[in-house]
């Protein structure tokens, strides 16, 4: 789909580097999993969620940007999670504003459990729900996108791939990785 | 004096002795450890005074379900010892050479997988001697089994994680526990038998008379049994999830390193049976008790069986550890006593519950020691 919408702006694309709008309102759709990048067994589009974000730029161009989103996934194996997430974003251009992503950042999850949890009182075994628990992440993404400048409002799609390192899962796994596949769009006012 | 009798309609006739001498000083601890975390335990001790099969707590934390005597459990890590009277008894068959090495009996694609396959033997594999690298020390591995626990994992699979990946250390040099040793070893009877897991029920379940012993797990293998419920502390902050359908999964595609689900007191029929000699000869189960020392040169492990001392009683057996259980099966020579405690929260992530049910487990031990 991305790259039908890159083909059909083709002919009228201009450069539109030097136009950046700042704070676009980023959706997107997010595919979650706890694996490895690149190791996720296969069905890939599972466990979906949906991100909103915004981003600014450092220069007035599209090329270095600082993105702010939040992403709210469901994951019936290992619990649903709500993200908040901020990335340093580089974007070397490929060809007529089609563009490659990467970013770094830092965030925050709270992930919740897949199953309700029980815990021991004075007077026996509590369901305390799916009681989650917070923890710093660190995200890394790699992505393709398209962004062409239009006096109007205008949207640019793109597609990321992003690992996350999860820090203090558990004591004896003090690091867990997980992986957001995002299919999205800027909306540019 | 106790009562071995027969079994009928899956149902074991074994009685428990209400005045066992070591059950009563057990009981409170039993109720203690389930009182501080654990949700469920059971236990089944053998000596003098005969059977003892207590358990307490839950089964099932959601349904409230008890934990009953005859609740199957999950034997873990114990399984290696079961693994390893398999490739005794070929070795009493003559069917392998414990020092011949392993590409003897693999074959080459799986040797071209393990680093220096020629200068590893069967014996190095049996005592954790070989240096082999651990394969669930691979993310990859926790994290699909998190993720995708309906993923099937082969023999195959679980040497795939280690391939080209150098030894730890020198071939026969030292003692580290690895996983992937029995791995192997179960490819190798594969390869001797045709079948592994059928070989281990001929020559151990058959011969014991283990009715309620199960490897390789299946539901249909397990149809009529109750099988225990796990818990794990996904977070380490002391909440308990239930965990039995990942656990589950594990432990029916583990092959020689874990995999077997029994009763308290056929996990004690196991260790009786070897030890009397029913399963292996004398020479042999003298090669099973030559051990290998750990780092602090203490004798460790010998051939599938651990060693150890509480207050400086000896012990022989194995321990057993997976992601929603944890077990011991124990016999202690100095007073001829046999014992075996299954718990049904996960021992291998660490949770601030240990703490206190590792302190009652070792008064336990203690007190079945004396």
């Amino acid at each position: 789909m991305l790259v039908s919408i890159m083909l059909w702006q083709y002919g009228n694309a201009q450069s539109s580097v030097d136009n950046h709008r700042n704070f676009p309102l980023i959706v997107s759709i997010e595919f979650h999993s706890l694996s490895l990048p690149f190791k996720n067994k296969k069905p890939l589009f599972k466990n979906i969620g949906i991100g909103l974000g915004t981003e600014v730029s450092y220069n007035g161009k599209r090329n270095w940007v600082q993105e702010f989103k939040m992403v709210w996934y469901g994951n019936k194996r290992v619990g649903g999670g709500l993200l908040f997430q901020t990335q340093a974003v580089w974007r070397p251009e490929l060809f007529n504003d089609t563009y490659s992503e990467i970013k770094l950042g830092a965030g925050y999850l709270y992930a919740k459990r897949p199953k309700d949890a029980y815990q021991l009182t004075d007077s026996g075994w509590k369901n305390v729900g799916k009681k989650g628990k917070g923890m710093l992440v660190i995200p890394a993404t790699i992505g393709l996108g398209y962004d062409t400048y239009d006096q109007g409002t205008y949207v640019s799609p793109f597609a990321n791939y992003q690992f996350l390192l999860a820090t203090n899962y558990n004591d004896s796994m003090p690091v867990v990785p997980f992986t957001l596949m995002g299919i999205g769009s800027r909306i540019h006012f | 004096m106790f009562v071995l009798g027969g079994l009928q309609m899956g149902m074991s006739q074994i009685k428990s002795n209400p005045g066992h001498t070591k059950g009563a000083a057990i009981a409170p601890l039993m109720k203690e450890i389930v009182e501080n975390g654990c949700p469920g335990a059971s236990i089944a001790i053998l000596n003098e005074d005969g059977w003892w099969i207590h358990s307490e707590g839950f089964s099932s934390l959601e349904k409230q379900l008890p934990m009953e005597d005859s609740h199957l459990q999950y034997l873990q890590s114990i399984a290696k010892t079961y693994m390893a009277v398999a490739v005794l008894r070929l070795y009493e068959e003559s069917k392998l050479a414990l020092d011949d090495p392993i590409t003897k009996y693999l074959k080459p694609s799986i040797s071209k997988m393990v680093d220096r396959a020629d200068e590893i033997t069967i014996r190095m594999l049996l005592n954790h001697t070989s240096g082999v690298p651990e394969y669930n020390f691979d993310p990859e591995y926790a994290s699909t089994l998190l993720q995708h626990p309906d993923k099937p994992f082969s023999a195959l699979d679980y040497i795939s994680f280690i391939n080209g990946k150098k030894l730890s250390f020198e071939p026969g040099t030292r003692y580290s526990y690895r996983n992937t040793n029995y791995v192997l070893l179960s490819m190798i009877v594969d390869n001797i038998t045709g079948d592994h897991g059928k070989y281990i029920e001929q020559v151990i379940f058959e011969p014991l008379g283990l009715k309620h012993t199960y490897y390789q797990i299946s539901d249909e293998k397990l149809k009529g049994e109750k099988l225990s419920d796990s818990y794990w502390d996904r977070y380490s902050d002391g909440l308990l999830e239930n965990i039995s359908y990942i656990q589950k999964q594990n432990v029916t595609y583990m092959v020689g390193d874990d995999g077997i689900v029994t009763t308290p007191e056929e996990a004690v029929l196991f260790l009786k049976g070897l030890l009397e000699g029913k399963l292996l000869k004398d020479s042999t189960l003298r090669l099973m008790k030559t051990w290998v020392n750990n780092r602090s040169g203490k004798p460790a492990y010998g051939l599938g069986l651990g060693i150890g001392d509480i207050l400086g009683h000896p012990y022989y057996g194995h321990s057993g550890g997976g992601i929603g259980a944890g077990c011991e099966l124990r016999y202690f020579p100095e007073n001829e006593l046999y014992m075996f405690i299954a718990i049904n929260i996960g021992t291998v992530t660490e949770s601030p519950l240990h703490t206190k049910i590792g302190e009652l487990r070792d008064k336990l031990f203690a007190t079945l020691a004396q």
